[in-house]
């Protein structure tokens, strides 16, 4: 497994910041706050989908005994 | 009358672009202490105009707006009747011409000083001319714009980490769903990896036009790649690949990554290790002795979903970190520690 340390990946952010200005950060934070938005709408949409269908299958299945 | 060949550069034209040379070959720093030298030289004898003249220059060295031989040698008025800029944009010599105006120096002063450092004279006029209240203006709203930038993106932030804050919270969600579970809503389950899918195709190609490498450390991409990938499967998102930078398209059709878990850990200890197929085919072997094999494959899809929302969260702490968020790299991965825990 090939691992980089702590203090080698804090070295490529920080080389990393110097190069996207203020300008372009924001224009990515907002896409990630967008998709990270639209992926938790997904995912809550799922979950919700999952507990209304367990409920209804223990429903039914109180009904059925 | 003769057409010239613009491939044959003409006596004039090489001894410009000999002068050229030259003057690139000059180390801006070195320029910078002569002017300094000469400006402390002019201010020692009381000489304004030299010194307002020299300050221009070394603005525009600093700047790096022209060349030496602009300022230094040459026909000005040739050459800067054809280089026409709109310098009204340029916040330091809006600066430049406001304080020189404060310390006093006539616009005549100023005007010559601008045009003997290698500005037009037309652009000069046309700055000349804007009146003292829009020169405040530009000033200001030059910082103003900035400013505004920065608290956006504060703004912004914030947000952002309770938006990871919610997708860790969902990511638990659909990690406490058993498999039997899970199984039984296939159908929302594909829903689900539909819309990451596209989800994944909207943003990159909304961040195509930020340059690619520069989005490869944070790992916006990359997590969101990953967690498509292990959700919709390589063969989908082909077409969408090409926004990545060549690393990470090799990274994501290795035969380790295609279809696997990836993006493993990063350790409390700050070791980051990826990617590994180490730390989920524990979970995966675990999970195929526990139940049989008519529901295996409905196992192996629920941790695609759970393993692709562990990796975006990755890939945006990763991100995260690189604005400024160190701290969130930690929440994770505590969270992440916890999560094994749990599962083992």
């Amino acid at each position: 497994m090939t691992q980089i340390t702590k203090e080698e990946i804090k070295k490529r952010l920080e080389e990393l910041e110097g190069k996207l200005s203020p300008e372009e950060k924001l224009a990515v934070i907002k896409e990630l706050n967008v998709a990270i938005s639209e992926t938790n709408n997904a995912v809550s949409s799922f979950v919700d989908t999952v507990k209304e269908n367990t409920l209804k299958k223990e429903i039914n299945s109180s009904l059925d005994n | 009358m003769s057409i010239e060949n613009p491939d044959q550069p003409t006596a004039e034209a090489k001894e410009q672009a000999n002068i050229e040379t030259e003057d690139q070959e000059t180390p801006t720093p070195d320029r910078e202490q002569d002017l300094r030298d000469q400006i402390k030289q002019a201010e020692e004898v009381d000489d304004e105009e030299s010194v307002l003249r020299l300050e221009a220059e070394l603005r525009v060295t600093e700047t790096g707006e022209d060349t030496q031989a602009d300022v230094e040698g040459g026909d000005f008025g040739e050459k800067n009747a054809e280089k026409s800029e709109d310098i009204s944009e340029k916040p330091e010599l809006v600066k430049y011409i406001k304080e020189t105006r404060e310390q006093g120096f006539s616009d005549s002063q100023i005007r010559e000083a601008l045009i003997d450092a290698g500005h037009s004279e037309i652009d000069v006029e046309r700055l000349m001319n804007t009146s003292p209240e829009e020169l405040q203006e530009n000033t200001e709203s030059t910082g103003e714009e900035s400013a505004e930038t920065l608290v956006d993106i504060e703004k912004e932030s914030e947000l952002l980490g309770a938006n990871l804050e919610q997708l860790k919270n969902n990511t638990e969600a659909v990690g406490s769903f058993s498999a039997e579970t899970l199984s039984e809503n296939e159908g929302a389950l594909n829903k689900l990896g539909e819309k990451i899918t596209g989800i994944f195709s909207r943003i990159t190609e909304r961040l195509s036009n930020i340059e690619a490498e520069k989005l490869m450390i944070p790992g916006a991409l990359v997590g969101i790649a990953a967690a498509a990938i292990n959700i919709a499967g390589v063969s989908e998102l082909s077409g969408y690949l090409q926004y990545l930078p060549d690393t990470i398209q090799q990274f994501i059709n290795s035969p380790e990554a295609a279809g696997s878990m990836i993006w493993s850990v990063i350790s409390e200890s700050g070791h980051f290790a990826g990617p590994s197929l180490e730390n989920y085919t524990t979970q995966a072997a675990h999970a195929q002795e526990v139940f049989n094999t008519d529901i295996g494959g409905h196992i192996e899809n629920a941790h695609r979903i759970a393993s692709g929302l562990v990796n975006i969260t990755t890939g945006f702490a990763v991100g995260l970190a690189s604005f400024g968020i160190g701290n969130v790299l930690k929440t994770w991965a505590q969270a992440k520690e916890r999560a094994k825990e749990k599962f083992n």
